[in-house]
C-alpha cells in the first residue's frame, strides 16, 4: 500500500474535523474615515512611530531638500530626483555585502496610510533591490499628497490584486524595545525615516 | 517539570522582582490601551476578525489548497509537515540541499514549538536568531518568556553581563542604547554572512499564495533579503482569505500587543527575488485535532500578539518561564494542554478565571471560558486526589441543607474555641498567610430563623 | 413580584452581617423578598475546580428552592454569574432557564429591575470599589477597562448615590484580587502577591473602605489586611447602600 503523505493526512483531517462556516464578514462598514485630515493624521502617526516628515508644496525643490538631508553621506537614488550628483551604482557586480556601506536611501512610496504612518513599497518602486530600506542608515520616502488614503482597508483595496514579488508596508524607523522596553532606534537597519510629503493638501 | 504554583512560588521568592516585572508588563497594557482607544470602532473590528478567523476554521483545508496552488504558481516551494519532528526535517533538508552552514533566523513561535534550533544544532548548522530580544535568550540558553517581548524577564545589568560574556563587550552599566549597538554590529555581520534565512509568518493569504511577516527590528527582512534561500514555517491557522482581509488584523496586531499603531515592518512575499529559492512549510503539530472539538477550536483564531499575556495578573507575577510551554500566559493555558494534558495539568489552574484576557483579545476567543472547560476534563482524566476528596465532601455539605448547616455550626465553633497554633496549623494554606474570618455566633439563616 | 434572597453559603457563615444588610436594603426599597431556608450553595466551588459533575445536585437543590420566584437577587455577582452561565449543565427545563435569566446581582436588580432613582443612605468614608470580576466582565456590571466603549458602573453609579462619600479613583481600576475560589489556596503564593497589591493600590489612594459587589474577594483582601495590620477596612457594597450614619 501506498504510504500517504502528510499533505494529505493534513487535509483529511481538517476536511473531518472542521465546523460548519456561519460566518459574516462586513469589510464595508469601516469605509467611513474622512479624508479631511488625512495628511495631518499620517504626519502625527507617523511622529508616534518615531519618524519624521516634510511637507513640500511643490517638487521644485526637491533635489535641494534631498541633498540637503542626504549631507555628503553615501546614497542610493532610486527616484531620479537628484541629478547633480552621483547615486550607488548596482550594477549587479557589486555583492550585497557591500551594501552596508550605503547609508541612505530614496525610494518613492505607493501608498501612505494615514492612521498610522505607514508607506506602501513594492518591487517596482524599489527597482528589485529589496534590501535597501532594511539594511542602510537612513531612510527617505518620497510620498504625493494624493497617495495618503485614511486605514489600512483604504491601502488594501486601492493595491487591488498585487501583482508585485514583495511589498511592504513601512511606518518607521528600525527599532526595537527588547532591553527593558526602553526604545531603542536602529536595531538592525535604519537609525531615521524620514518621509517627504510633496503637494499641498488643498490638492488632495 | 514543576507545576505552574511551585514555579509561581519560586518566582515570587524575590518580591522586588515580581514588581519589577508586573510593571514591565502592565506598561505594555496601559500602552496597548492607548492605542486601541484611538479606533472607535474597535470593537467591530475585533468582531470582524472573529468572524474572518471563524471562516478560516470552517473552509481550512480549501483555503490551505488554494494557498499552495497560489504559492507554487508564484515559483515557491510548499512542504507539508504533520509534526514538529516532520518540520525539523523538511528544513534541515532544504539547508543540506543548498549546503547552508550559517543560518538566520527572525521571531517564530513555531519553529519554538518543534526545538529547530537544538535539532540544528546537532548538524553543525549555526542558527542565530537576528531578535534582538530572541538574540538574547539565546546566547543565555533560555527559552523566551514571552511571545512578543522574548527576554522581558531580564533586566538591562543581567544583559549587560551576557554581551560581555559571549560578545566581549566593555561593561556599559546596562546601557541600553550601548548594548543594542553592540548586538547590532555583531548581528550585521552573521545578517552579511548568512547562507539562509527563516521567518514565522504572521498571516498567510489563500487567494494569492503570499505571506506576511510583521516586525519593529526589520530583522526578518534583512535575513530573507540578503540570504539565497528563505523559508518561511507557518502553522495551518495562519491562513487568511484574502489580503483585504489584513486590513483588519495589521490594524489589530500591534495595538493590542503594545499600542502602537502598526509595525514598522509589514513585509508582504509573493514570489522569491531573483536568484533565490523560497520555501514555506506549514505545519500541522496538533492543530487539526484542536479543530475537531467545538469547546476549543477557536484558540486557533490567536494572531500571536500576546496582549492575554500582558493584561494576565497571574502571568505578570509569576514570569513566562513559570508555564514551562512554548507559549506561556492564558493563550498558552488553553493551547498546551491539547499538546500533552498530563504535562500541562496545571496551566488551566493557573487563573482566577477574571476574565481580561477574554475581553483584551483582538480575535475574541473565549480564552476564561476555556480555561474552565479545560479544568473539567484534567479533574476527569488526572484528577488531584487531595482536590477530588475535598469537592466531594462539598458536594454532600452541599446537597443536604440539614448536614450544611451542622457543619457550618461546627466549622464556626471550631475557630472561635481553637487555640491559634492548632487552627493556624501548616494544612490551612489560607491562613499561612491571610487571617480566616471572625467566626460569627449566627450564620444569616439562624438570624433569620430567630427574626421570623 | 415575589423575589427570592440567595445568601452565598460564605455569606451566610462568616458574614451575616452583608445578608443582613442585603435583606434590609431591599424590604426598605419595597421588594417582597422571602428566604427559601433550605438553600446552600450555588455549586461554583466544586465547579471552578474541574469538578462541575459533582455540582449538579446542588444546582438542582437550587432550583428547587427558587423555582417559584420571579427574580432570585444575591449580593455576589459571582453566584449570580455562574447561575447565569454555569447551569447548562443540568436539564433545561422552564424552571432553569428562568432562574438563568432571572438570577441577579443585588446591584444590577436594584439599577436595572428596581430602576432605583433615589438611596436613602449616607457614610462620611473615602472608599475604593474594588470591581469583583466576574459581575464586571461577566455580568457587564461595567465596562471593563479593556473595552473600547462608554465608561459606566453600575456599584459606582449606585455608590455616588450615598450621602457624605467619597469614591477614590485607583491606579488600576479593575485589576482581579486573586481570590478565584480553590485558586487562592492552590496557587498561594500569587494570590497573596495580588492581593497585596490590590491593598497597596487602594491604601495609597488613601481608601479607607474597600467595597465591592463580592464578599469573597473582600474575605481574601480582609485576611492579608488583618494579617499585616494595615489600615483599612472592607465592606460589602449591601451595608454601605444601606447604612445610615
Amino acid at each position: 500500500m501506498k504510504e500517504v503523505n502528510s499533505r494529505t493526512k493534513i487535509l483529511y483531517r481538517i476536511k473531518e474535523n472542521k465546523p460548519n462556516d456561519k460566518t459574516n464578514i462586513d469589510l464595508g462598514q469601516f469605509f467611513i474615515d474622512d479624508n479631511e485630515n488625512s495628511v495631518i493624521n499620517f504626519c502625527e502617526n507617523l511622529v508616534d512611530n518615531d519618524g519624521d516628515y516634510l511637507i513640500l508644496d511643490r517638487a521644485d525643490n526637491l533635489q535641494e531638500v534631498l541633498l540637503k538631508e542626504i549631507n555628503g553621506r553615501s546614497f542610493a537614488d532610486l527616484t531620479g530626483n537628484i541629478v547633480d550628483h552621483q547615486s550607488w551604482s548596482f550594477n549587479g557586480l557589486i555583492s550585497p555585502k557591500k551594501w552596508s556601506d550605503i547609508k541612505v536611501s530614496i525610494i518613492n512610496g505607493i501608498i501612505g496610510v494615514a492612521e498610522n504612518g505607514a508607506v506602501w513599497l513594492d518591487d517596482d518602486s524599489m527597482q528589485n533591490i529589496r534590501t535597501l530600506p532594511f539594511i542602510v542608515d537612513h531612510t527617505i520616502f518620497i510620498l504625493n499628497v494624493k497617495q495618503i488614503v485614511p486605514t489600512m482597508h483604504h491601502a488594501y483595496e486601492a493595491l487591488g490584486k498585487i501583482k508585485t514579488g514583495f511589498g511592504a508596508f513601512i511606518a518607521g524607523p528600525s527599532k526595537t524595545g527588547d532591553i527593558e522596553q526602553n526604545l531603542i532606534i536602529g536595531a538592525h537597519g535604519p537609525m531615521s525615516h524620514l518621509v517627504i510629503i510633496v503637494g499641498s493638501s488643498d490638492s488632495q | 517539570m514543576l507545576t505552574h504554583s511551585q514555579a509561581a512560588k519560586e518566582f515570587n521568592k524575590d518580591e522586588s522582582r515580581v514588581d519589577w516585572h508586573d510593571k514591565a508588563i502592565w506598561h505594555l497594557r496601559q500602552n496597548r490601551d492607548l492605542g486601541v482607544n484611538k479606533i472607535p470602532n474597535w470593537q467591530q473590528l475585533r468582531e470582524t476578525a472573529s468572524e474572518i478567523k471563524l471562516n478560516v476554521l470552517s473552509h481550512l483545508d480549501t483555503y490551505l489548497e488554494e494557498f499552495e496552488k497560489m504559492a507554487l504558481s508564484n515559483g515557491v516551494h510548499v512542504h507539508w509537515a504533520l509534526d514538529g519532528d516532520e518540520h525539523n526535517k523538511i528544513v534541515k533538508d532544504i539547508l543540506e540541499k543548498h549546503s547552508v552552514q550559517k543560518l538566520v533566523k527572525s521571531k517564530s513561535m513555531l519553529t519554538e514549538e518543534c526545538n529547530l534550533n537544538p535539532y540544528l544544532e546537532k548538524y553543525s548548522i549555526e542558527i542565530v536568531d537576528t531578535d534582538l530580544g530572541e538574540r538574547i535568550i539565546q546566547l543565555a540558553k533560555e527559552k523566551p518568556s514571552h511571545i512578543t517581548a522574548p527576554a522581558i524577564h531580564k533586566k538591562k545589568e543581567e544583559i549587560d553581563q551576557l554581551f560581555q560574556k559571549m560578545l566581549g563587550t566593555p561593561p556599559s552599566n546596562g546601557d541600553a542604547q550601548f548594548l543594542v549597538n553592540a548586538a547590532r554590529t555583531d548581528l550585521r555581520k552573521k545578517f552579511l554572512n548568512a547562507d539562509a534565512a527563516i521567518t514565522g509568518v504572521n498571516f498567510a493569504i489563500a487567494e494569492s499564495g503570499g505571506f506576511v511577516v510583521c516586525t519593529n527590528e526589520g530583522n526578518a527582512d534583512l535575513g530573507v533579503h540578503l540570504a539565497p534561500v528563505h523559508i518561511a514555517c507557518m502553522g495551518i491557522e495562519k491562513i487568511i482569505p484574502k489580503l483585504e482581509h489584513l486590513g483588519v488584523f495589521l490594524r489589530l496586531l500591534a495595538r493590542s500587543a503594545n499600542g502602537q499603531s502598526i509595525t514598522s515592518y509589514s513585509s508582504h512575499f509573493f514570489k522569491p527575488r531573483k536568484g533565490q529559492e523560497m520555501h514555506i512549510v506549514i505545519v500541522d503539530n496538533g492543530r487539526s485535532k484542536q479543530l475537531a472539538s467545538e469547546d476549543f477550536r477557536n484558540s486557533l483564531k490567536c494572531i500571536r500578539c500576546g496582549a492575554c499575556m500582558n493584561t494576565c495578573p497571574i502571568y505578570r507575577r509569576s514570569g513566562g518561564h513559570s508555564y514551562g510551554s512554548t507559549i506561556p500566559g492564558p493563550i498558552g493555558s488553553i493551547l498546551s494542554p491539547n499538546i500533552d494534558l498530563k504535562k500541562y495539568s496545571s496551566l488551566p489552574f493557573a487563573s482566577t478565571l477574571c476574565g481580561s484576557c477574554t475581553d483584551v483579545c483582538p480575535v475574541k476567543i473565549d480564552i476564561h471560558s476555556q480555561l474552565y472547560k479545560w479544568r473539567q476534563i484534567i479533574m476527569k482524566e488526572h484528577p488531584n486526589r487531595v482536590k477530588q476528596m475535598a469537592m466531594k465532601t462539598n458536594q454532600k455539605v452541599f446537597e443536604h441543607p440539614r448536614l450544611y448547616n451542622i457543619v457550618g455550626i461546627v466549622m464556626r465553633r471550631a475557630i472561635k474555641l481553637l487555640p491559634k497554633s492548632i487552627l493556624y496549623n501548616k494544612l490551612n494554606i489560607w491562613g499561612k498567610q491571610r487571617d480566616l474570618p471572625n467566626a460569627p455566633k449566627k450564620s444569616f439563616k439562624e438570624w433569620y430563623n430567630e427574626r421570623s | 413580584m415575589k423575589v427570592g434572597l440567595f445568601i452565598p453559603c460564605y455569606i451566610d457563615q462568616f458574614y451575616p452581617q452583608v445578608g443582613v444588610a442585603t435583606l434590609e436594603l431591599l424590604e426598605k426599597l419595597g421588594v417582597n423578598i422571602y428566604y427559601p431556608k433550605n438553600q446552600t450553595c450555588c455549586g461554583q466551588p466544586m465547579a471552578n475546580s474541574g469538578f462541575e459533575c459533582y455540582s449538579k445536585d446542588t444546582c438542582k437543590l437550587f432550583i428547587k428552592n427558587f423555582r417559584e420566584y420571579d427574580y432570585v437577587v444575591t449580593p455576589s455577582g459571582s453566584c449570580a454569574y455562574h447561575v447565569r452561565h454555569h447551569y447548562n449543565i443540568i436539564e433545561q427545563n422552564e424552571n432553569v432557564t428562568h432562574l438563568r435569566k432571572n438570577t441577579f446581582e443585588l446591584c444590577d436588580f436594584i439599577a436595572n429591575v428596581m430602576e432605583t432613582l433615589h438611596l436613602d443612605a449616607s457614610l462620611h468614608k473615602k472608599v475604593g470599589l474594588h470591581q469583583s470580576c466576574h459581575g464586571l466582565r461577566g455580568l457587564k456590571l461595567g465596562q471593563g477597562s479593556e473595552l473600547v466603549s462608554e465608561p459606566h458602573s453600575i456599584a459606582e453609579s449606585l455608590l455616588l448615590k450615598v450621602q457624605g462619600l467619597e469614591l477614590v479613583s485607583l491606579n488600576r481600576k479593575d485589576e482581579c484580587c486573586g481570590f478565584g475560589g480553590t485558586f487562592a489556596i492552590t496557587e498561594e503564593a500569587i494570590s497573596i502577591k495580588m492581593g497585596k497589591d490590590r491593598l497597596t493600590d487602594h491604601i495609597k489612594n488613601g481608601v479607607e473602605i474597600i467595597t465591592a459587589t463580592d464578599m469573597s474577594c473582600l474575605m481574601h483582601l480582609e485576611g492579608i489586611s488583618k494579617r499585616n495590620n494595615l489600615p483599612i477596612e472592607v465592606k460589602h457594597i449591601a451595608e454601605i447602600l444601606n447604612s445610615q450614619c
